[in-house]
């Protein structure tokens, strides 16, 4: 059953960060090209690509804490995990949890301000509350995918190392 | 000091252990703030620093970067690139190994990852080195070299979070990158032909390429080249920013990999957006807790107390950074680009600054410390990433393989330390 709710909830975040990260392609080519061609760029583009590399930051988030995907030195790290393999399993992710219910928190705390303070974005004015609660409720999920991800050992042995990129 | 040092102790314990290196950097840096400013206010910080970059325009070019080497791979564009090279350099002794290092440039142009240069020229250059009876050492260290490329010629995400961490401009840091990642090219390739020459049997003559074959590579790699070209060409007028050549770079590379016959469904079109978008998350996980421990660094004067320390040896600012550089090489030996990117720079960042060095210089010095590092023991992930695509060639055959090009990436840095000029030449002309 665990394993069925990770796939969907994976499902549905690789169909939203597939949409978000090629809106922010097309929306930067056509800000540039609207720009340049026609003398008319996308009104607040900026501000609406901050606003997606956030979604897609915390939705690419999901995929990678269901996966384990982190970047992890892997000099003698392989000798501590013979020592028990289980405890180390849910040591090292239970620390990662705990790294992410950090962020959710902070995250919940700058939505509660931002509803309270009304503030918004400077061009387009869209609300920050809305913006930040999204973030935060994204950042939510992925920190219930990490848990599927740790009890369905969906995450098992994925990691990347820090030059994967 | 003495906070930031414990800070650092525990933090290099954590990434040893396995603990993973973002939420690693990050509850490091939390607690750290916390013990000398208090619970409340490292939350804050925290809060503002997650935000705050979660939410930077500038750092979305990291994501479109990221999708525009993820689509270039998916193109499939490296065997045309090596056949293009082939025809260039294929009549000198060794041209199988020539061309292998010139595809890699071409490819990392188009990248900006290390490995995925390193696998992808695995699986395109290997078979042609083994036919024409090439000795593993020099095809599978040729290829593991090759790879390190990926980080120094633009687009290269490595420089993109430097650019971050050192408040520099990412657009200056990628046309600095340009001839820097010329001249390792050109001594990758003097160091395959002085190998060739001191051990002729590691490289027997391959036959040229048939005339149809060449016309079709040069062909394939047009577009490649005019994409590399409007990304740095936009970048250096100032058409584009780095953010907005991201967009174009990706766009254009979707738009290659689409009359390549590939991108035809959505599935294909899914695997590469959730790669791009999986990878940009790993990053930025990093990249969050490099922050946070700078801002916990910060806090405990460390910089400050290293700037002192500067003050009382008497560095001038050469002998600093050769200082920096030596740190960054010993630091090679376990972490990569990123680890030493995050790791070091927010350290020494206000006594370099203070002593007035290019930051710029300083970006591609570090940049091509971590190439060394892609390729030297214990941890050479390149070496090991061509070993996992060749499963047959000894991780002894290929470390020998690499020792030449190991002695062309110091001469190198040996050459941007002495002569500036190297890195800074381009972007002196467009400040």
């Amino acid at each position: 059953m665990f394993r069925t709710i990770l796939d969907r909830i994976i499902a549905l975040l690789e169909v939203l960060s597939s949409i978000v990260l090629m809106a922010m392609m097309l929306l930067t080519f056509v800000d540039v090209v609207g720009r340049y061609i026609i003398g008319k760029p996308v009104f607040g583009a900026s501000e609406m690509i901050s606003t997606l590399l956030a979604l897609l930051i915390f939705v690419g988030l999901g995929i990678a804490n269901a996966r384990d995907t982190h970047i992890v030195v892997e000099l003698v790290d392989g000798r501590f995990r013979a020592i028990s393999p289980r405890i180390y399993d849910w040591l090292v992710q239970g620390f990662s949890l705990l790294a992410m219910c950090l962020i959710v928190g902070v995250l919940i705390e700058a939505a509660v301000e931002a509803a309270h303070t009304n503030s918004a974005t400077i061009v387009l004015e869209w609300p920050m509350a809305w913006i930040t609660g999204t973030v935060a409720a994204l950042a939510a999920l992925s920190v219930l995918c990490q848990i599927l991800g740790l009890i369905t050992g969906a995450g098992n042995r994925h990691n990347r190392r820090l030059e994967e990129i | 000091m003495v906070p930031a040092l414990i800070g650092f102790a525990a933090l290099l314990a954590l990434c040893f252990i396995g603990f993973r290196v973002g939420f690693a950097t990050l509850v490091v840096g939390f607690v750290g703030f916390a013990l000398q400013r208090g619970w409340e206010a490292s939350f804050a910080m925290v809060g503002q620093q997650v935000l705050h970059d979660s939410m930077n325009y500038n750092l979305s070019v990291i994501p479109l970067f990221i999708l525009m080497g993820v689509l270039i791979v998916h193109a499939r564009i490296s065997n045309d690139l090596y056949d293009a090279a082939y025809s260039a350099l294929g009549k000198y002794r060794g041209g199988l190994a020539l061309a292998t290092v010139l595809a890699a440039g071409g490819f990392s142009a188009v990248c900006g990852s290390t490995l995925a240069t390193a696998a992808t020229m695995s699986k395109v250059a290997m078979p042609p080195m083994r036919k024409y009876r090439y000795s593993d050492q020099l095809a599978s260290g040729t290829i593991a070299a090759g790879g390190t490329l990926g980080i120094m010629i633009p687009p290269s995400v490595p420089l993109v979070i430097y650019g971050l961490i050192a408040e520099q401009d990412i657009g200056l840091l990628f046309i600095a990158g340009i001839l820097p990642g010329m001249l390792l090219v050109t001594l990758f390739l003097i160091a395959v032909g002085i190998t060739v020459r001191r051990n002729p049997l590691a490289a027997p003559p391959a036959p040229p390429l048939d005339p149809e074959r060449r016309k079709a590579a040069i062909r394939g790699t047009m577009p490649v080249l005019v994409l590399f070209l409007v990304v740095l060409g936009g970048i250096y007028t100032g058409v584009f920013t780095a953010t907005e050549a991201a967009g174009i770079g990706s766009f254009g590379a979707a738009v290659i990999a689409v009359f390549r016959g590939h991108l035809r469904t959505f599935s294909e079109w899914r695997e590469c957006l959730v790669d791009a978008t999986s990878t940009t998350a790993t990053i930025f996980v990093v990249l969050l807790g490099a922050i946070v421990f700078s801002q916990f660094i910060n806090l405990s004067g460390m910089p400050y107390d290293l700037l002192d320390l500067v003050d009382a040896w008497s560095l001038t600012p050469f002998q600093l950074v050769v200082f920096v550089c030596i740190i960054a090489i010993l630091m090679g030996m376990v972490f990569e680009a990123i680890g030493i990117l995050v790791l070091l720079v927010p350290v020494f960042l206000p006594a370099l600054m203070i002593s007035g060095v290019d930051m710029v210089w300083f970006g591609i010095l570090v940049v091509l410390v971590s190439e060394i590092g892609l390729i030297t023991p214990p941890i050479g992930m390149n070496v090991f990433v061509v070993k996992s695509v060749l499963p047959d060639v000894s991780l002894g055959a290929i470390f020998r393989g690499v020792l030449p090009y190991i002695a062309a990436l110091v001469l190198a840095l040996i050459l941007v330390l002495f002569i500036p000029g190297i890195a800074t030449l381009l972007p002196g002309l467009m400040r």
